[in-house]
C-alpha cells in the first residue's frame, strides 16, 4: 500500500510537483527500497520518452489561418467583424440557399440561380484593377464558388445547395469614396489570392494619400498581423508606415517586431519604429521595451545589432 | 494564465469589448490565442482539429463575453471554455490516423515482426522517437484515455502546466487532477511498456 503512495510521489517528484517534506521522505525511502528505485528509473525514462513526443507548438502559419477562419466565422454569424470594422462579410459574399427540384436539375438550378438571384447581390469584388472615376456597373456573368450540397429531402428528392455567387463588377469613383475604400479593404482582408491582396494594398499605397479612413487602416493592420503571405504583410506594413501613426499602427508594428517569424519583417518593423521615433512621430516606453527584448532575445544577429543601434540613438536623443 | 501581458489589463479590455469596442476583443484574442491554439494542438494532435477547437473557443467567448461579470479572472474563464471545448470535441475523422497499438501487437505477436516499431525495441528511445514510430504509439496510447485523462496528460506533459494551474482551468481540485494524471500515466505506460521496454 505504502509503495503505491511512493509510486505516485515518484511521478510527482519527476514532474517537479512534490512538496519539500514529501521529497525528503521519498529520498529516504529510495535509499532503502530497490523496487522503488527501479520504479523511479522507469518512470523517469517514461517521462523523457513522452516529453520527446511533444508536438512542436503551432506554426505562425497555422495561427494565421486560425485567426483568418475565426474572422470569417464571426463575419458569417453576423457578428461585428473581429479585426476589422463593419458588418461586411455577409453582405459582400452572401451564402445563398436555393432549393431546386430533382437531383438531375443541378445544372438547371445553376441557371435558375443566375436568373432569379443574379440581380439580388449587394456587392462584389472585382478581380480586375479598380478604375477610379464616378460610377459603378456590373460586368459579365456571375461565377459560382464553394458549391456544396446542404441538404436532401428523400421524400421529394429535392436538394438544397449552398454557394457563393460572385459577379465581376467595375467601380469608378475617387479614392476617398466609401465604396472604393470598402472594396479595397475587403480585397486586402478576404481575397484568397495573395496577388490580389497585394495589388489592393499597392493601390491604397499609390493612390491613397492620407488620411486613409478607418476601414482601410483596420484592413492593413489585419493584413500585417494575420496574412499568411510575408510579401503581403510587408507591403501592408510599408503602407501603414506612411500613414499618421496612431496607437493601433504602433501596436501592429510592435506585434510584427515581437511575433513575426519573418526576419525581414522584423527588421522592417524595427527600422520603421526607429525612424518614426527619431522624427518625433512616435513615442512610448513600450517601444523601447520591445526593442530591448529583441536585443536580448532575437535569434537574428542583424536584428540584435539594429536593436542596439536603435536604443543608442533613442537614448542619445533623449540626453 | 501564467502571466499577465503588458498593456491594458484584461479587465479593461473586457469592459471595452462589452461596450462594443471591437479592437479590445481583438486584443484579447491576440493576447491568448497562441496559448489556446497550442493547447488545442497538443490535445487534438492535428492542426485542422486544433483550428476547429480554436475557432469554437473564441466564438463561444465572443457570444458569452457580454454576459461575463468578472466572477473570475478573464483568463480563468477563457481556459475553462478551452477545457470544455476540448472535452466535448469530436474529431473530424473518426478513428484517427494511426493503427491501434493493440492491433499491431495482435497482428505481430513475435518480436521478429515486420513492424518497424517492434523491430526497434532494442533501439534507444531517442532513436525510436526520431523514427516517429514511438510518437505514433504514444499518440495511440493517449487516444485510449478518457477525455479528462487525456486533457490532464497533455496539459502536463506537452504544455508544461503546473497541476494547480490545470485544476484552476478545469475547475476542480488539485487532488482530482492528480487522480486523472496517475490513471492516465498508468494507462499510457502499460501500453508503451509492451513496445519500448
Amino acid at each position: 500500500m505504502i509503495h503505491d503512495t511512493y509510486k505516485e510521489w515518484i511521478l510527482l517528484s519527476i514532474l517537479d510537483e512534490l512538496g519539500d517534506e514529501e521529497r525528503r521522505n521519498l529520498e529516504a525511502h529510495l535509499a532503502e527500497c530497490a523496487g522503488c528505485r527501479a520504479e523511479f528509473e522507469e518512470a523517469k525514462s517514461f517521462i523523457a520518452l513522452v516529453g520527446g513526443a511533444a508536438a512542436a507548438g503551432p506554426s505562425e502559419e497555422t495561427l494565421r489561418e486560425a485567426r483568418r477562419s475565426l474572422r470569417e466565422a464571426l463575419s458569417a454569424t453576423g457578428a461585428r467583424r473581429f479585426g476589422a470594422g463593419s458588418r461586411v462579410g455577409a453582405g459582400w459574399f452572401p451564402p445563398m440557399r436555393v432549393a431546386f427540384a430533382g437531383v438531375a436539375a443541378i445544372a438547371i438550378g445553376f441557371l435558375a440561380g443566375y436568373l432569379v438571384f443574379g440581380r439580388m447581390e449587394k456587392g462584389v469584388v472585382s478581380p480586375r484593377p479598380v478604375d477610379i472615376a464616378q460610377s459603378d456597373r456590373e460586368l459579365g456573368a456571375p461565377a459560382y464558388r464553394n458549391v456544396r450540397l446542404a441538404n436532401v429531402d428523400p421524400r421529394t428528392n429535392e436538394i438544397e445547395l449552398e454557394y457563393d455567387m460572385i459577379r465581376p463588377a467595375r467601380l469608378k469613383a475617387g479614392i476617398d469614396d466609401e465604396r472604393v475604400r470598402s472594396v479595397l479593404a475587403q480585397a486586402v482582408m478576404n481575397d484568397d489570392n495573395p496577388g490580389t491582396r497585394l495589388r489592393a494594398i499597392n493601390t491604397i499605397g499609390t493612390y491613397g494619400g492620407a488620411p486613409q479612413g478607418a476601414e482601410i487602416e483596420r484592413a492593413l493592420i489585419q493584413a500585417v498581423k494575420t496574412d499568411p503571405n510575408a510579401g503581403v504583410r510587408k507591403q501592408a506594413l510599408y503602407v501603414l508606415y506612411r500613414m499618421p501613426f496612431d496607437d493601433d499602427i504602433k501596436r501592429a508594428c510592435l506585434d510584427v517586431l515581437a511575433n513575426d517569424e519573418n526576419e525581414g519583417l522584423r527588421i522592417a518593423a524595427i527600422n520603421m519604429l526607429a525612424v518614426a521615433m527619431l522624427e518625433g512621430r512616435l513615442q512610448g516606453k513600450e517601444i523601447v521595451d520591445a526593442v530591448g527584448a529583441r536585443l536580448q532575445g532575437d535569434r537574428n544577429d542583424y536584428i540584435r545589432i539594429q536593436s542596439e543601434t536603435f536604443l543608442q540613438e533613442v537614448n542619445g536623443n533623449a540626453q | 494564465m501564467k502571466e499577465q501581458p503588458a498593456g491594458a489589463s484584461d479587465r479593461e479590455l473586457v469592459s471595452r469589448a462589452q461596450r462594443g469596442e471591437e479592437s479590445a476583443f481583438e486584443e484579447l484574442v491576440y493576447r491568448y490565442d497562441r496559448k489556446v491554439l497550442s493547447i488545442a494542438c497538443s490535445f487534438a494532435r492535428d492542426p485542422e482539429d486544433a483550428k476547429d477547437i480554436y475557432q469554437d473557443v473564441f466564438l463561444r467567448v465572443h457570444r458569452a463575453l457580454p454576459r461575463f461579470e468578472f466572477g473570475s479572472e478573464f483568463s480563468t474563464w477563457l481556459y475553462r471554455i478551452v477545457m470544455n471545448v476540448c472535452l466535448s470535441y469530436k474529431r473530424r475523422a473518426a478513428g484517427g490516423a494511426y493503427t491501434s497499438l493493440d492491433t499491431v501487437l495482435e497482428q505481430n505477436p513475435q518480436e521478429s515482426s515486420a513492424d518497424p516499431a517492434l523491430r526497434s525495441r532494442t533501439a534507444s528511445p531517442d532513436r525510436i522517437a526520431e523514427d516517429g514510430e514511438i510518437r505514433r504509439h504514444i499518440e495511440d496510447a493517449i487516444g485510449t484515455l478518457s477525455p479528462k485523462e487525456k486533457l490532464v496528460f497533455t496539459l502536463k506533459h506537452f504544455e508544461g502546466y503546473k497541476l494547480r494551474e490545470i485544476a484552476a482551468m478545469m475547475d476542480c481540485t488539485e487532488g482530482t487532477v492528480k487522480k486523472y494524471l496517475f490513471t492516465a500515466v498508468a494507462k499510457v505506460r502499460r501500453k508503451l511498456k509492451r513496445v519500448y521496454l
